[in-house]
């Protein structure tokens, strides 16, 4: 098979190929090290590549497949990791300086559980520095979007969205604090899954703001999404809160389609002053895609949404300043200027302050809860707009503009349900006229990763926006 | 709250045992500023009634508790944006307090 036609092929139709035995694991990752090897110079997704490892894992997967055996729909299908993920032996970054020798000596448990069902880990993947913002000069490489070089890939799984768009690979791993999943699957153009906060082990994801955090899966589709979900989801003993709650058929929920299913539209988000008109237009043509599909659409309202930010900024923020105060206190230089000056801005926010934001936060939840009552899943645009040009920020001249521009920045659709433990995907809902993707964010009730899967399953069948791919 | 300076800030850093470079000292302090602003003004808001007694246990693993009423600052703006008309034209429904509604937002009283 050409290169090209394995670079696109999801995760279910490499892991079909390979069951019957029409290539092989290690061809598929020949294929993709060369095309990581082309592109990655321009594209900065991976910060470091796994090549011989790779290759063997993959032989060892080509003989368990040979011997009748595969461990899972994945057996010898290659996979990607957030830098902030450890992986055994391999040097994990987390985008910074800080970590640049630090290699681990265990996987990360979802790591461990790709591998376990024969995936084979092909690198790990550029990130914004800590997770914690922009970042001016990244250590390791500007990432740059494969639908547009000049622009950003979003943050902070960078990596993760742009390789799976620029057909590096097939599945990967982020992690989401604040929307770091689902803004770079929105402005990269894949699927970008962040669960309900229990559901996959934190166990070896570096840890921002442990009340908030989540690994999760990226694929570019629903369906694939689901089969990385399946695999990593679920009780480790390793994290004491992770969930024992079953973990459901999430490829199944994925094949029964949107008919019957109510989608409520986030009111508050649909008419926000900073959500760009091209945008929502995206957005509105593919609710009126699911309701063709058969999915009953209504208008939702959550007032105390436009809150989230501020309770998002006295919690999280204070805490991941808390666990990088000995870096500012003895490594400032070694950070970049970005999330350096959001880190020294959170260290100072006044804890009174932060508790009297805390039963506002179980408020938002409780209006999150409340609206999924009468629908099974909640719609809103993933960012205000599709992804922007790479530049220097100028230097901020009032209070408004650090707001909107440095401190809530573009999490502000994603956070939300950060703050609330809502799992929430991005799927990719069309193109802006300048041909820059924009995502769908579909939001369910806690563990039930299914719904949005099958919503967002739906909404594929539907549509080909996951089959165009950027002209590398 | 009132402006913050960056000498302020300075100092605030330094009590706390960090130092900000003077190329960083502009920007942290708008940081700052924005975010005591923000959250300074939700001390308008009635936030005992919004969420229940501060330190209620928690519902269950994922920390959430049944739905509760928006405080009342909350909906008048709520009810100022529905007179605005809604963005997609869809049915609407409250969701403030789960119930649902015909008409936009609605919260316990």
């Amino acid at each position: 098979m050409a290169a090209a036609g394995i670079a696109f092929l999801t995760a279910v139709e490499l892991g079909d190929l390979l069951r019957r035995r029409q290539a092989s694991s290690e061809e598929i990752v020949t294929e993709l090290l060369g095309r990581i090897d082309r592109l990655n110079p321009e594209l900065g997704a991976f910060i470091t590549v796994c090549g011989q490892a790779a290759i063997d894992s993959a032989r060892r997967a080509d003989r368990a497949l040979a011997r009748g055996k595969p461990r899972s729909p994945l057996h010898g299908v290659p996979f990607a990791v957030k830098d902030a993920l450890w992986t055994e032996g391999v040097r994990t970054t987390n985008g910074s300086r800080l970590f640049a020798d630090f290699v681990p000596r265990e996987d990360a448990t979802a790591v461990a559980r790709l591998r376990a069902a024969g995936g084979v880990l092909l690198g790990k993947l550029n990130m914004t520095e800590l997770a914690f913002g922009g970042t001016l000069a990244p250590p390791f490489g500007m990432p740059r979007n494969p639908w547009d070089p000049s622009r950003t890939t979003g943050g902070s799984s960078s990596g993760s969205a742009s390789a799976l768009a620029a057909g590096l690979c097939p599945i990967t791993l982020g992690g989401d604090t604040g929307g770091s999943i689902r803004l770079p699957a929105s402005f990269c153009g894949v699927v970008g899954l962040k669960p309900t906060w229990g559901r996959v082990s934190r166990h070896g994801l570096m840890p921002l703001a442990e009340p908030f955090d989540c690994a999760g899966p990226l694929g570019r589709t629903a369906q694939d999404v689901a089969l990385a979900l399946q695999v990593i989801a679920g009780r480790d003993a390793k994290d004491a809160t992770s969930s024992d709650r079953p973990v459901p058929d999430y490829a199944r929920a994925a094949r029964r389609g949107a008919q019957g299913m109510r989608v409520g539209v986030i009111r508050e988000l649909m008419e926000s002053d900073l959500l760009d008109s091209r945008v929502a237009r995206l957005v509105v043509e593919a609710l009126d895609m699911l309701k063709r599909s058969g999915a009953a659409i209504e208008e939702v309202s959550i007032p105390l949404i436009r809150f989230s930010s501020e309770i998002y900024v006295a919690t999280a923020e204070p805490e991941v300043a808390a666990r990088h105060r000995p870096d500012l206190v003895q490594r400032a230089g070694d950070i970049d200027v970005l999330p350096r000056r959001r880190l020294l801005s959170a260290s100072l926010v006044p804890a009174a302050l932060r508790a009297r934001i805390l039963p506002l936060r179980e408020a938002l939840q409780g209006q999150v809860d409340g609206a999924l009552r009468s629908v099974d899943v909640l719609a809103a645009p993933t960012a205000p707009t599709a992804a922007t040009p790479i530049a220097e920020p100028p230097s901020l001249t009032s209070k408004e503009e650090a707001w909107l521009g440095a401190v809530a920045g573009r999490s502000l659709f994603t956070n939300p349900f950060n703050v609330t433990a809502h799992p929430a995907l991005s799927v990719p809902c069309g193109f802006t006229a300048e041909g820059l993707p924009v995502g769908l964010q579909l939001v369910a009730r806690p563990f039930r990763e299914d719904e949005t899967l099958r919503i967002a399953a739906a909404y594929q069948a539907a549509t080909d926006w996951h089959r165009r791919h950027p002209d590398l | 709250m009132g402006d913050l300076r960056p000498e302020h800030v300075k100092a605030l850093a330094l009590a706390v045992g960090l130092t900000i470079a003077d190329d960083d000292l502009t920007d942290v302090t708008f940081r700052l500023g924005a975010t005591l602003d923000r959250l300074g003004a939700l001390d308008a808001l009635d936030l005992l009634r919004v969420g229940g007694a501060a330190g209620a246990g928690r519902g269950d693993e994922v920390g959430r508790r049944p739905g509760r009423a928006a405080p009342r600052a909350d909906r008048r703006a709520a009810a100022a944006r529905r007179d605005r008309g809604a963005a997609t034209g869809l049915p609407r429904r409250g969701a403030a307090s789960g119930a649902p509604a015909r008409s936009g937002p609605r919260g316990k009283r």
